[in-house]
């Protein structure tokens, strides 16, 4: 894992901790933030916009289901993919 | 007693006799589309809302509201309709309503009915042992009792529905519309561009609790359109929801820009998804540059038109088409003209005194779609609800609306905000100080503050500070720290759900040492909301 991927994984998760309001979000990096309660739809938006305007990338909420981008690592991992 | 605020109309009920003469002219015509793609034709419909107020003549004497329970589904519409039929409003709730909610809805009506088109789980019936129980499976399914003649029909003044909204007391308020209220509105909503037309397919995705769901009910049952429901939006299931979409052939879009934001969020979101998409009507909350321009970029065929309104004067009553004007103005957009037979005026809150245009003030609304008032709350019905004459001399109601704004100098109008703690978030209108209410009463809790949470000038979501008892807090913070913090705040929100709809739970509770307060000693919310 090299510093760009470090640094990837650290913006993405400084943005979900802004969208979910909560530091406890880095405390729980494989458990579902829809059931912890930390996410909702429109917090699942405003997390891809913001996904989009950090990183330039795009991600079509068609193309991946929930259950692919429900845990932090999950979400990360899909922006790794892409950047 | 004239018929205050409606010379026109006198009786009858509008609804009902548009969905009758489409059942009989041309029965085979769709009425609704499930999200699964069954379709309900306007014949099957009436049948259905006949036998089920056939059903309820035979349970439930006199004119009390019907509380209709369920979800998308042909049934729930036919039973809002069999309501009308039978001579009692709907009070329409959503099946996923906490059962305390509905506990608290049903204990304001003397005589509570309630008629479901969902199973009913056992801890609702429990909650509510003196509510009658019907349901709309079981109505029909034996002897179908006397259809109710058209002398049975809600009309004129009498109540048409009550839908339940956040109330700043801590208990859901009733607002009271008519069916001269909604004749009214109905006048001019079948002269929209698009819905004009008549047979046109709506998207139908804003729960029926929620009255921006009027648009969808009136505007396609009174033209011979089609209902297209979606459901589970919430799920985010995009896959799904895109192709229900893409199935439904809708071609007037009623939603708030939330949910228009929530699909702009996907690239597939565009006239290609829906290619016959003529009409976009916003309304329950800001309509921003950013979703009006993505819109017109992706739909460049369709009209994108804002509206304003609250569930006090049914559902809207202004309307203005969003073009390249005004997008090229970068202050809010406007949310449109005044309909024919309401008239805006603007006041200072503090004097009364009306405003020239420009200048910025209370909104009250006056005319024919102004409701009678709050259900079973006179004292509120007469702080916010007053007569007035109209221009032309005609008597009419008006509604104290609390939301500021301004006439600019063609007579449009600009919203501007709230004059108290009301907010919306995702269109829903939310009393910050009933969730403040709810969070105080939690055993452990001393005090708490709701405030919103604002993302790219809109408001997102709701953040909650709360301030625990000392004994609780030694109690529960000074083992863990951090790791007890998020436990509580977790504990704090699942207690909130038991009570409150799920869009009025905070996204965040935060337990904090003390309340910031401002130099008088109140709140500082201020300060509170920059905190993030």
């Amino acid at each position: 894992m090299g510093d760009a991927t470090e640094s990837v994984r650290e913006r993405t998760l400084s943005l979900l901790e802004e969208v979910c309001g909560d530091p406890a979000v880095r405390d729980h990096l494989d458990d579902d933030l829809f059931e912890l309660g930390l996410l909702d739809s429109m917090g699942a938006i405003e997390l891809l916009v913001g996904i989009e305007d950090e990183f330039g990338v795009s991600i079509a909420p068609t193309e991946v289901p929930r259950s692919e981008m429900n845990t932090p690592n999950k979400i990360v991992a899909q922006v790794e993919g892409r950047a | 007693m004239g018929t205050s605020g409606n010379a026109v109309n006198v009786s009858g009920n509008a609804l009902l006799e548009a969905v009758e003469r489409t059942a009989t002219l041309e029965p085979g015509t769709p009425a609704f589309r499930a999200s699964d793609g069954r379709v309900t034709s306007y014949g099957e419909l009436w049948t259905l809302a006949l036998d089920l107020a056939a059903g309820i003549h035979g349970h439930v004497a006199g004119k009390d509201p019907v509380i209709v329970l369920g979800r998308k589904d042909a049934r729930t519409v036919a039973a809002m309709l069999a309501c009308l039929a039978s001579g009692h409003a709907y009070a329409p709730v959503d099946a996923d309503l906490p059962v305390a909610r509905v506990r608290d809805i049903a204990g304001q009506m003397p005589y509570p009915t309630l008629l479901s088109t969902c199973p009913v789980p056992g801890s609702l019936r429990e909650a509510i042992p003196a509510c009658t129980m019907l349901d709309a499976d079981s109505l029909t399914g034996g002897v179908i009792g006397v259809v109710p003649g058209r002398d049975a029909w809600v009309s004129g003044e009498e109540t048409q529905y009550v839908i339940f909204t956040s109330g700043s007391t801590g208990r859901p308020k009733g607002i009271e519309v008519t069916a001269d209220n909604v004749a009214a509105f109905m006048r001019w909503l079948v002269t929209f561009p698009v819905i004009r037309d008549g047979h046109r397919a709506f998207l139908d995705q804003a729960h029926y609790s929620f009255d921006l769901s009027e648009y969808e009910l009136v505007g396609a049952l009174a033209t011979g359109g089609c209902l297209c429901a979606v459901e589970g939006a919430g799920d985010l299931d995009f896959a799904a929801l895109f192709s229900t979409l893409a199935a439904s052939g809708t071609e007037v879009w009623v939603s708030t820009p939330s949910f228009a934001d929530l699909c702009l969020a996907d690239p597939g979101f565009d006239e290609r998804l829906l290619p016959n998409l003529g009409l976009f009507l916003f309304c329950g909350e800001t309509l921003h540059h950013t979703t009006a321009e993505a819109l017109r970029e992706r739909f460049p065929r369709a009209i994108v038109a804002n509206t304003y309104g609250p569930t006090e004067s049914t559902v809207a009553v202004t309307y203005g088409e969003i073009g390249e004007v005004e997008l090229a103005d970068p202050a809010p957009l406007p949310v449109g003209w005044p309909r024919p037979g309401t008239e805006l005026r603007i006041v200072d809150h503090e004097t009364g005194e009306a405003l020239p245009a420009g200048q910025t003030g209370e909104i009250l609304i006056c005319g024919d779609t102004v409701a009678r008032g709050y259900y079973e709350n006179p004292e509120r019905t007469a702080e916010a609800f007053f007569e007035t004459t109209l221009a032309d001399g005609t008597p009419s109601r008006g509604y104290r609306t609390g939301d500021l704004g301004h006439l600019d100098a063609e007579g449009a109008l600009h919203c501007e905000g709230r004059l108290d703690s009301l907010v919306k978030v995702s269109g829903y209108r939310i009393e910050l100080t009933e969730i403040e209410g709810a969070l105080e009463a939690i055993p452990g809790v001393e005090q708490a503050a709701v405030v919103p949470r604002e993302s790219r000038g809109r408001t997102s979501s709701l953040s909650a500070y709360v301030v625990l008892d000392p004994a609780e807090r030694s109690l529960m913070r000074d083992a863990e720290g951090a790791r007890a913090d998020f436990e509580l705040s977790r504990i704090l929100r699942a207690e909130l759900a038991r009570t409150l709809p799920a869009y009025m739970v905070p996204r965040r509770v935060r337990v904090i040492d003390e309340m910031p307060l401002t130099a008088n000693e109140k709140v500082d919310r201020r300060a509170l909301a920059s905190r993030g």
